[in-house]
């Protein structure tokens, strides 16, 4: 941010979520180059930039289904939540508990994308990633994985506690299909969903993980324009809720009426942010565009 | 289109425990049909204990036989074992023969059962240890490196002198175990009962393993290993737990099946068994347990079938009644497979293709009931910050 102050305001005082110098090769491909950008707290922000950009591949090493080739992420965790347990980065299958100070940033890079979901990071995928052949409150129950607890000995033989827990959370993934209004089709196979119902479980889904930034991967791509604004609605509810949005997206209509802050990505490079009206005029964005 | 009905599922299986408790009535617990049924009944727990990482977690598991082999050798190697009468060490008498006057080690009350769990909890660990360098295999990959450790593990059994090598180890009658104070022979009561336990038992355990938090993990690795990851699900360790949960029923299973065929012999334990159990899977339909139970029910006594003497024309002498060779069951195997993937490609008894039904006083109930546990996004704490 500092390098290159005329690129729009300044970084937030105390982001929630910080990239920082990252770029990620694909063999000889260089996909992100040097990024370093901020998302302060409960902001709606975006990611946009032409086809074959680098978005998804932001949102890919920041949930770590892949790592940067170079380049540090830092998230900052919750102030005054009582012992929040991280778990220790080191990516081998011991895992320590782990107390991190709170209210500071935790350096995320390498851990592991589960744990990224428990440190509070939710996404939905372009390609949407639905576990198709599972009912539709199944797929939310998996959101909730990190908040139940049941193992294995409790399953087989079906505990009290066990068979408790499994109707609570019946009951919060209901809550959360009610939310994204898909509570009606609970018990259908999510792959008989149609595309927009299916972009809108996928939100539940990740919702369910209780995130505190959530990435949207092209919410919009393929719904209607009654659709679009229902979900333009559902967004800001969410972030009405005290969940940070981060979404890329191509409608630029969406972009421009929710978001607070826009990021512009060209061949891997951040060329411009800034509020949307001033990116809109930006004439680094307009080639960009137009130029291919 | 079926759907999956809870009390459906339960009344059927509740109704195959049943039968086979009540097949003694009517043959008896000696004789071709209680052995065929015990047969069954072994590889129906096998093939549920492959589910787990064949149906379940989706990977393909072509080497299950290493834990039905480790099973079984370590039930006959530890029942047979004696101590020299003179040295006082520990000696596997191999081929048969046996030591006049040496004391048996492992034989004391209520030792089978510790051995049928020790041989679990063995191949539980042989399981992770097989799937630690594997954690990372899908698909192809995952199946040959299975094959291939099945391979290494079958030969080693073969040639290593402490498991008979190429003999059989043979339960002689005083090498038998004794449970509740019954031998554990093959065609006695107690072994009967005790087979029929851990029968049901894994049944049981299947249904509600597959009902619940860790068996949706497991499914979701399955659908989706990285829409899995990004829902919190820790994947290795998940992978892991099917892999022991896996290898330990797979070691019951063959430390049942080394009592049901008097012995151990490494020839009996090549990759054809691994086969065969992945085709009970298929055959029923790849995720139900409903249908591991009926692929072993028909590709087992087909099995025991294709044993039986039939008239063969042979020429000068005309008909004779003589068996098939035993390698023929598997073109019958085959032909099923063939058959199966043109007509049912899902198997006989697929597993559920939606969910249970929705009554709408359940949705009422539940948004009364939800306020209090719902949350979204983060604490109240925070967010009113
Ligand atoms: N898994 C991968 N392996 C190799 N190259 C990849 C991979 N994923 C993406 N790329 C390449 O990286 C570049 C950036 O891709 P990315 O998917 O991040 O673009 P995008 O901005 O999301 O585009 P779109 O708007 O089409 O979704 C592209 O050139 C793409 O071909
Ligand atoms: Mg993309």
């Amino acid at each position: 941010m500092t390098e290159k102050p005329s690129l729009g305001p300044a970084t937030p005082a105390r982001p929630l979520l910080r990239i920082e110098k990252m770029s990620h090769d694909f063999g000889g491909v260089r996909a992100v180059r040097n990024l370093t950008l901020s998302i302060a707290d409960t902001e709606i922000a975006a990611l946009i930039g032409p086809n074959g950009a680098g978005k998804t591949t932001v949102f890919n090493v920041v949930t770590h289904l892949f790592p940067p080739t170079t380049g540090e992420i830092y998230l900052r965790l919750p102030e005054g939540q009582e012992a929040l347990a991280l778990r220790h980065p080191a990516r081998s299958l011991l895992e320590f508990s782990l107390r991190l100070p709170e209210g500071q940033e935790a350096r995320i890079t390498g851990w592991r994308p589960d744990q990224i979901c428990e440190a509070g990071i939710a996404r939905t995928f372009q390609n949407i990633r639905l576990f198709r052949d599972m009912t539709v409150l199944e797929n939310v129950k998996l959101g909730l994985h990190r908040h139940t607890r049941s193992g294995l000995f409790s399953a087989l033989i079906r505990l009290p506690s066990m068979r408790r827990e499994e109707g609570e959370a019946d009951v919060a993934a209901w809550k959360y299909l009610s939310f994204v209004g898909l509570s009606s089709r609970a018990h259908e196979l999510a792959g008989s969903l149609a595309y927009g119902e299916q972009r809108r479980l996928e939100i539940a889904r990740a919702l369910a993980t209780q995130p505190r930034l959530l990435l949207l991967d092209e919410p919009a791509a393929g719904m209607n324009p009654r659709e679009t604004a229902d979900l333009m609605a559902l967004i800001q509810d969410i972030r009405s809720r005290g969940v940070t949005v981060f979404l890329i997206e191509h409608h630029m209509k969406l972009v421009m009426q929710i978001s607070d802050r826009v990021f512009v990505l060209d061949h891997g490079e951040l060329i411009a942010q800034g509020a949307p009206d001033s990116i809109q005029e930006d004439p680094k964005v307009i080639e960009a565009y137009l130029g291919g | 289109m079926s759907r999956r009905n809870r009390r459906v599922e339960w009344f059927t299986l509740a109704a195959v425990c049943l039968a086979v408790a009540l097949v003694p009535l009517f043959y008896g617990f000696r004789g071709q049909v209680p052995s065929t049924v015990l047969k069954i009944c072994i590889y129906a727990v096998m093939a549920l204990g492959l589910h787990v990482v064949v149906g379940l977690t989706g990977l393909l598991d072509l080497g299950y036989v290493t834990f039905m082999a480790t099973g079984a050798v370590l039930t006959v190697v530890s029942m047979v074992a004696v101590a020299d009468p003179e040295t006082g060490t520990l000696i596997i008498p191999v081929g048969g023969r046996s030591l006049r006057g040496a004391e048996h080690l492992f034989h004391f009350p209520g030792s089978y059962l510790l051995v049928l769990a020790l041989a679990g909890l063995v191949c539980s660990a042989l399981g992770v240890l097989r799937g630690l360098p594997t954690l990372h295999l899908t698909g192809d990959y995952y199946a040959i490196v299975t094959l291939g450790m099945a391979e290494i593990m079958y030969i080693w059994y073969r040639t290593a002198e402490w498991t008979g090598g190429p003999q059989s180890l043979w339960l002689n009658p005083p090498d038998v175990p004794t449970l509740f104070g019954y031998k554990l022979y093959y065609d006695s009561a107690i072994y009967y009962f005790l087979v029929l336990m851990v029968f049901t038992a894994t049944i049981i355990g299947s249904i509600h393993l597959r009902d619940s938090r860790v068996g949706r993990a497991l499914s979701a690795i399955r659908l989706d290993p990285t829409a899995a990851m990004a829902c919190g699900v820790p994947v290795s360790r998940y992978k892991l737990t099917a892999f022991a949960v896996s290898g330990f029923i797979g070691g019951i299973g063959g430390s049942l099946f080394a009592l049901w065929s008097n012995g151990f012999s490494a020839i009996g334990m090549e990759v054809w068994e691994s086969i065969l159990l992945v085709c009970c899977l298929v055959l029923g339909g790849i995720g139900s347990v409903r249908g591991a139970l009926l692929g072993s029910v028909v590709l087992v006594a087909l099995g025991e079938i294709l044993r039986q003497k039939v008239p063969h024309y042979s020429s000068g002498v005309g008909l004779v009644w003589k068996a098939w060779p035993p390698e023929a069951r598997f073109l019958f195997y085959g032909l099923i497979l063939v058959a199966l993937m043109r007509f049912r490609p899902a198997g006989v008894l697929p597993d559920r293709v939606a969910g249970d039904p929705f009554p709408p006083e359940l949705a009422r109930a539940w948004s009364e009931r939800a306020t209090s546990l719902f949350r979204l996004g983060p604490s109240r704490k925070e967010a009113s910050r």
